[in-house]
């Protein structure tokens, strides 16, 4: 008898402890990816003052690349036009997350989003 | 009692994998973090160079370092002592182990740029700021902790020919 728990609950334990980490795992790179397109386009967008349509479509292609949806992406900056030199450019990314968990525990809200910021001081010259 | 120490052993070393995996990670996002937070203060620093004196570029040390560290702890959201405040992303104290200003005054342009202490090679074509800053390996269970995060970062000031 008692062996018909163990094996219940303990292939249950196994598995949960198995997809766990592979969960965990994806769902990191898929974070790095976010995270270094956001610095990706900080440094690409420097010398132009500004987020041009070029790097944005690099970023997207990107992210798409990665397995994200192209239309569910946000990538915001703070400025539409040209920064002169010394000032601050912030690049925002924000994408849908994955389930982060097998099975939820708790009722504790887990992030939805991706976020990858970056700032980038502008060189750009009028 | 040999199912006992079956369970136990495959729970052990599940659960060792997993945190060693986490542990990994999050040395590498620490690691992440640290080299783009150091591009980009070594990239503001230099952009403090607004003399162009004889047509040389002409970057003040002791400036373009108080830009440096100035960029570095805003981006990371770290104290005077390079410790973060609460809510940074930083895991622990950060260290400035090297800073170089390379200028015209001191070196002709092009030239190749080489630390064997730090490896890194760059080929400058114009004024460049070198900063090298370094952080305590993140540690997630208790073992002898392994060589610090160390990410040296160069950015020259090159005018496009």
């Amino acid at each position: 008898m008692p062996g018909i728990f163990v094996r219940i609950f303990f292939t249950w334990l196994l598995l949960f402890m198995i997809i766990q980490p592979l969960l965990g795992h994806i769902d990191y790179v898929l974070q790095v990816v976010v995270k270094s397109n956001a610095e990706y386009a900080a440094q690409k967008t420097a010398p132009a003052g500004m987020l041009t349509q070029d790097v944005r479509t690099a970023v997207l292609d990107n992210l798409e690349a990665a397995g994200f949806n192209r239309n569910s992406i946000q990538l915001t900056s703070n400025t539409s036009s040209p920064l002169s030199r010394g000032e601050e450019i912030t690049i925002e990314i924000r994408s849908p997350r994955l389930p982060m968990f097998a099975y939820k525990f708790t009722n504790d809200n887990i992030p939805t989003s991706y976020l990858g910021k970056a700032y980038t001081t502008s060189e750009y010259i009028p | 009692m040999d199912k006992v120490f079956y369970i136990i052993s495959t729970v052990f070393i599940l659960v060792m994998g997993w945190l060693l995996q986490e542990e990994f990670q999050s040395w590498d996002q620490q690691r992440q973090l640290l080299k783009n937070a150091n591009n980009q203060a070594v990239h503001t620093a230099l952009q403090n160079a607004d003399d162009f004196n004889e047509g040389l570029i002409d970057l003040s040390p002791t400036a373009t370092q108080a830009t440096y560290l100035k960029a570095l702890k805003k981006n990371l959201g770290l104290d005077d002592q390079l410790t973060p405040k609460s809510g940074s992303p930083a895991r622990s104290t950060i260290r400035l182990i090297h800073f170089e200003v390379i200028d015209s005054y001191d070196h002709t342009f092009p030239f190749v740029f080489e630390d064997q202490n730090y490896h890194i090679t760059k080929y400058l074509r114009g004024p460049a700021v070198f900063a090298v800053i370094e952080m305590d390996y993140p540690l997630l269970m208790n073992r002898p902790r392994p060589a610090p995060i160390r990410v040296p970062s160069i950015f020259e000031y090159a005018i496009a020919s």
